[in-house]
């Protein structure tokens, strides 16, 4: 039974989150709305007023400005990683799962390899040449989603490689790079597209977490990650400034797996007992 | 049989090789002097040059490499330069406190995690299923640091009833265990959702499969069919993922440790990290890397030795 993606209530709470979230991000940087990276110590951990919605943190910075703008660093750590894991893990999957011989397997044995690699130690290993900052985040969390769009992809398409019409195909002589891009690679979109979804959870999930420990983005550019690890030792004089970036975090990352758990019952009825 | 489990045995050792070999390099290709950068810029040359001498970096990067994978081989990671103590002595001391704490956490999550999965497969497509579901929905998207700081502000700093960070050592195991608690449990909180979610798919395949309409067949009631015969078979890929979960957990325990201060190898690693005390930093990644590996290749023996299928 196809049940009908736009009746899925998960589909629009996730779609409507992200949505927001974008569109949050976009206002952030619009010409009109204050600097929230500039520092007034003056208004350090001022209480929510009519000027700063949400208060200020220790610095007197406006924690809604700060949280508003620190979107556009998880959106573009999080995006860069999915383009730079899916642009190479799906070529690779796609390669792999053509012919069975020593390249597919040296690819796939290189997957598990670098599956072996925590992202954390990717950052720490990449720290030293990278340097701390978003370029390090997203190569950390990027090389973790090579595999993971490699793994996705090989396992899906292994199966319609043999079906009767992409045999047809090689019949009549094309080759195999065109029959990958005309035949099994659409066959193969949705899977990559929920794949997309969930990574991009993951990788807000991931940048959170590096900018946290100090391995991802850096100041002043706000980060939640930052501002939870700032916010750590006011918690107990100004809680909210570790409630409101938490939750910014959460809340984006719930749409994205709700998104995807609704994108991936709708290409595959089949996990609505699954999944 | 045993063809199969020594081909396994020769891949792990080639994983690890590969991960030396990279560990290494990445290490090396570093920019700049580490003896200049433990100097600082304004050091005499001739203290520099001892320095160099003495890490080992006037020899050619080949015979550093050998020197360095046949220290790894006889337990010998080199010597920490901040605290000129040998990083593995270093890690001894900060193991007993990382892996009980993975350990816990793991416990927990499997104790959370599976029987809200079992649960939520027996009464599927209910209300019940519907709450399972949204619960680990929620718990997947919070960031265990997030968690771990909320429960500081509730249980530590509010309600006084455990310790908000620190670790004084093993031998008031009370004190120890209350200051593990915390952090184990943000730790544990997403991965026993991500075990909710994979012992559900794996025991409804399992129920929706032929064997399951034989045993009730047979008289079987539901529920002898479930634990009798779907729950083994669906135990073979939640172990894999428990597997998996267990060397996720050794590394996520870098991040807790920070919340809490816990002496670990995460605070280790990253203070190591940043007074660019290089060996430290591959002695403790080799280490995290190497269970990963070898994790990895017992969850596949288990799994040979349990499912006779995969023996042929």
């Amino acid at each position: 039974m196809q049940q009908s993606l736009f009746r899925h209530r998960g589909f629009w709470i996730g779609a409507v989150i992200i949505v927001l979230m974008v569109i949050i991000a976009g206002l952030s940087v619009m010409p009109w709305m204050p600097d929230p990276t500039i520092i007034r110590v003056s208004e350090k951990l001022r209480s929510p007023s009519l000027e700063h919605w949400l208060g200020t943190d220790q610095l007197g910075r406006d924690l809604l400005g700060l949280t508003m703008r620190g979107a556009i660093a998880s959106l573009l750590v999080a995006g860069g990683a999915v383009m730079l894991g899916a642009g190479i893990g799906v070529p690779l999957g796609l390669i792999a799962s053509a012919h069975e011989n020593g390249l597919s397997q040296t690819i796939m044995r290189m997957n598990d390899f670098i599956f072996a690699f925590p992202a954390l130690v990717i950052a720490i290993l990449l720290h030293d040449t990278v340097g701390a900052g978003m370029q390090n985040a997203i190569l950390a969390i990027g090389i973790f989603n090579v595999p993971v769009f490699a793994r996705v992809v090989y396992n899906k398409t292994q199966s319609i490689w043999t079906l009767d019409f992409i045999q047809a195909a090689r019949l009549i002589g094309r080759r195999d790079i065109s029959i990958a891009l005309l035949h099994v690679l659409p066959l193969a979109l949705g899977t990559i597209i929920v794949q997309i979804t969930i990574q991009l959870g993951l990788g807000i999930l991931a940048e959170a977490g590096l900018s946290y420990v100090g391995l991802g983005v850096t100041p002043p550019t706000p980060s939640w990650g930052r501002m939870l690890n700032e916010a750590q030792t006011l918690i107990g004089l100004a809680p909210r400034l570790a409630l409101v970036p938490g939750l910014a975090i959460a809340m984006v990352i719930l749409g994205f797996t709700m998104l995807g758990d609704a994108l991936s019952e709708w290409i595959d009825p089949r996990k609505r007992n699954g999944g | 049989m045993i063809i199969l489990i020594l081909r396994r045995l020769v891949g792990l050792l080639a994983t690890l090789a590969a991960a030396c070999i990279l560990v290494f390099f990445l290490l090396e290709i570093l920019p700049g002097d580490p003896a200049q950068s433990i100097l600082g810029t304004d050091a005499r040359p001739d203290t520099l040059l001892a320095l160099r001498h003495e890490m080992g970096l006037d020899q050619p990067m080949v015979m550093r490499f050998v020197h360095w994978i046949g220290g790894l081989l006889t337990g010998d990671l080199g010597m920490s330069h901040t605290y000129h103590v040998p990083v593995a002595t270093l890690i001894g001391e900060r193991l007993p406190v990382s892996l009980p704490l993975a350990l816990i956490s793991l416990a927990l999550a499997v104790a959370l995690g599976i029987p809200s999965g079992i649960l939520a497969a027996m009464k599927r497509d209910t209300w019940l299923d519907a709450a399972v579901r949204i619960k680990t929905q929620i718990l997947l998207a919070i960031p265990n640091f997030w968690l771990a700081m909320l429960l500081v502000f509730i249980f530590a700093i509010t309600l006084h009833w455990l310790p908000a960070g620190g670790f004084s050592g093993w031998k008031n195991i009370p004190n120890a265990i209350s200051a593990l608690i915390l952090p184990a449990v943000a730790l544990a909180a997403p991965q026993a959702a991500i075990l909710a979610r994979v012992t559900r798919s794996a025991l409804i395949e399992n129920l929706d499969d032929v064997y399951i309409l034989a045993a009730r067949a047979r008289g079987l009631s539901p529920s002898a069919a479930l634990y009798r015969h779907a729950l083994p078979n669906a135990m073979i890929s939640v172990l894999s993922i428990i597997g998996l979960q267990f060397s996720f957990l050794l590394a996520g325990t870098i991040i807790i440790e920070n919340v809490f201060y816990l002496p670990g190898l995460g605070r280790l690693i990253f203070q190591a990290v940043n007074q660019r005390d290089l060996a430290v930093v591959s002695g403790a990644s080799m280490l995290l890397i190497a269970s990963t590996i070898g994790v990895t290749f017992l969850v596949d023996l288990a799994a040979f030795l349990i499912d006779p299928r995969l023996r042929r």
